[in-house]
């Protein structure tokens, strides 16, 4: 897992406590995405710096999304463009419908579920995926948001808050034509908090359970289980038609191009949280973001997600092996509770999700 | 030993050792002060051996912190008090950060036994005793506080991400 000998992580342990208990009155900042702790410093340093900026800025209200009136300085990232933000809806003509069709719902029955399969992770998040088939003769529709349980191995529902389902644009009414197939994005947050999971139930027309098998993690999940007992949990599934005559739900990033986040560790209840996203082309041609993505962005749990569109007019091309930075806001709900949350950004592909999680600290 | 002689010899200690286990100041304060009104109580039947007190002072400790974290599980985290202290503190900062994170990710027990071995610099052995738990126990626990802190440093690699449609 690490080639860090015991001896190197013993020292980690006891600096780290010393340094801990030299300073009870100053927690550090929240540990930022996933990476090295180099990197962590980094983007400690960075984030304090701009938080004390971000604190003294005016708010402004652009089309209901809150955002300051000047720009903070750069957040950790390349001291290259970074494409502002800019509040573009989700495009409007990509959308699935937003009341259920004249058709009836998709029963279990008429379905046909492939295992989802581990789709990636990292610290305290895995993401799996699979598809859903019509093996019915009758055209049918899947729910926007469906009531989705998280069983284990014994059969137990996991006693998840159900709050993390999609909203906003990106959800609607996959309609299947016979043999067509929707796409499954399950995303859990602190999955190690919880049994691991091995079954996904859906909750489909007629009051009926679909059951949907949950491949294995790759790392051994009972060894996992105890890893962060303290952490939240949350999940995010997203159900989306594969079908090409119906509307995708929305447009994702083009083949090659991943996501990184740079955001600041702490933000405040009621501002505008200014965060970064990198765009990185591995191949060794320029990508265009033509057509332009979709993305949605949110805290877990206290306010869903919302979807917008990504600046694609101010933005290049992103280089071959390089990226393209891109400015986003998020609007802090005044009355969040303190504490800490898990900022989330995606882009909700065809068949999958491309995306990136971070801690945030939020102060009242 | 006179009481004041007694507080004052163990008090830091004893504060940091449950500052680690509940990662957060004023609740560890709350502890040790409740650790020493038991040893006053309790003074006539103290342990006399510096070394037997030291080990029963540091038992209640835990075992109070532990209590105390279960109790404010609910809460969870350090509360947020501003973080510009740490802006410039070099490399130590980095271990903190890191270490914090681990430490979020493990239970009160497991805690206890990483502020008795790594802070208070007890072995195995010892961490055993003052704890009254096996051996084994505290070798486990010190290994799982390890592999913790090593999936903090190295990431799990995504592995079958689709990277895009």
């Amino acid at each position: 897992m690490s080639d860090l000998s015991d001896q190197e992580v013993d020292e980690i342990l006891r600096r780290g406590l010393t340094e801990i208990v030299a300073h009870p009155d100053s927690p550090a900042p929240t540990r930022h995405d996933h990476g090295r702790s180099e990197r962590i410093l980094a983007t400690i340093v960075a984030t304090i710096a701009t938080v004390g900026v971000l604190t003294a800025m005016a708010v402004a209200i652009v089309l209901g999304h809150s955002r300051p009136l000047s720009k903070s300085p750069s957040l950790g990232a390349p001291a290259t463009h970074i494409v502002p933000w800019a509040a573009l809806p989700a495009s409007v003509t990509s959308a699935p419908p937003a009341k259920p069709p004249a058709l009836p719902e998709c029963t279990p029955a008429e379905l046909n579920a492939t295992a989802l399969a581990f789709a990636g992770g990292a610290t305290s998040t895995i993401g799996y995926s699979g598809t859903i088939t019509l093996v019915g003769t009758s055209p049918c529709y899947l729910p926007s948001a469906p009531s989705a349980a998280l069983i284990d191995a014994a059969g137990v529902r996991q006693s998840i808050p159900t709050n993390g389902q999609a909203a906003g644009p990106a959800s609607g009414f996959p309609v299947l034509s016979p043999s067509a197939s929707a796409s499954v994005s399950l995303q859990i947050y602190g999955y190690c908090s919880i049994q691991p999971v091995t079954r996904l139930g859906i909750l489909l027309g007629g009051a009926q359970w679909l059951y949907v098998p949950v491949g294995r993690y790759p790392q051994e999940p009972s060894s996992a289980a105890s890893l962060c007992p303290d952490m939240s949990v949350s999940w995010l599934l997203l159900i989306t038609s594969n079908t090409p005559a119906t509307p995708s739900p929305s447009i994702g990033l083009p083949p090659g191009l991943t996501a990184s986040l740079s955001a600041p560790a702490i933000a405040r209840a009621g501002e505008s949280y200014r965060y970064l996203v990198t765009l990185r082309n591995a191949t060794t041609s320029p990508i265009s973001l033509n057509p332009c993505p979709t993305y949605g962005e949110g805290l877990k749990g206290p306010n869903g997600e919302a979807f917008y569109t990504l600046n694609c007019p101010a933005a290049t091309p992103v280089p071959a092996n390089g990226s393209e930075v891109f400015e986003m806001y998020l609007p802090i709900p005044s009355s969040i509770p303190a504490g800490v949350y898990r900022l989330g950004w995606l882009v909700e592909n065809s068949s999958s999700f491309i995306g990136a999680t971070t801690s945030v600290t939020i102060s009242s | 030993m006179a009481w004041e002689a007694l507080y004052h010899a163990h008090r830091e200690r004893l504060r940091r050792v449950a500052f680690v286990i509940l990662r957060d100041a004023e609740a560890a304060s709350d502890v040790t002060q409740t650790v020493f009104e038991k040893a006053f109580r309790h003074q006539e039947g103290l342990p006399e051996e510096q070394g037997v007190l030291q080990a029963w002072l540091t038992r209640v400790t835990c075992n109070e912190a532990i209590t105390a974290a279960r109790r404010r599980r609910a809460l969870r985290w350090v509360p947020f008090s501003g973080s510009e202290a740490a802006q410039s503190r070099g490399l130590g900062t980095t271990d903190r950060i890191v270490v914090e994170d681990a430490l979020a990710r493990l239970n009160p027990n497991h805690r206890a036994v990483i502020a008795l071995h790594y802070l208070q610099g007890y072995g195995v052995d010892e961490v055993a005793a003052i704890l009254r738990i096996p051996r084994g126990t505290v070798a486990s626990r010190l290994h799982h506080a390890r592999m913790v802190l090593r999936r903090l440093l190295l990431p799990i690699e995504p592995k079958g991400m689709r990277r895009s449609s």
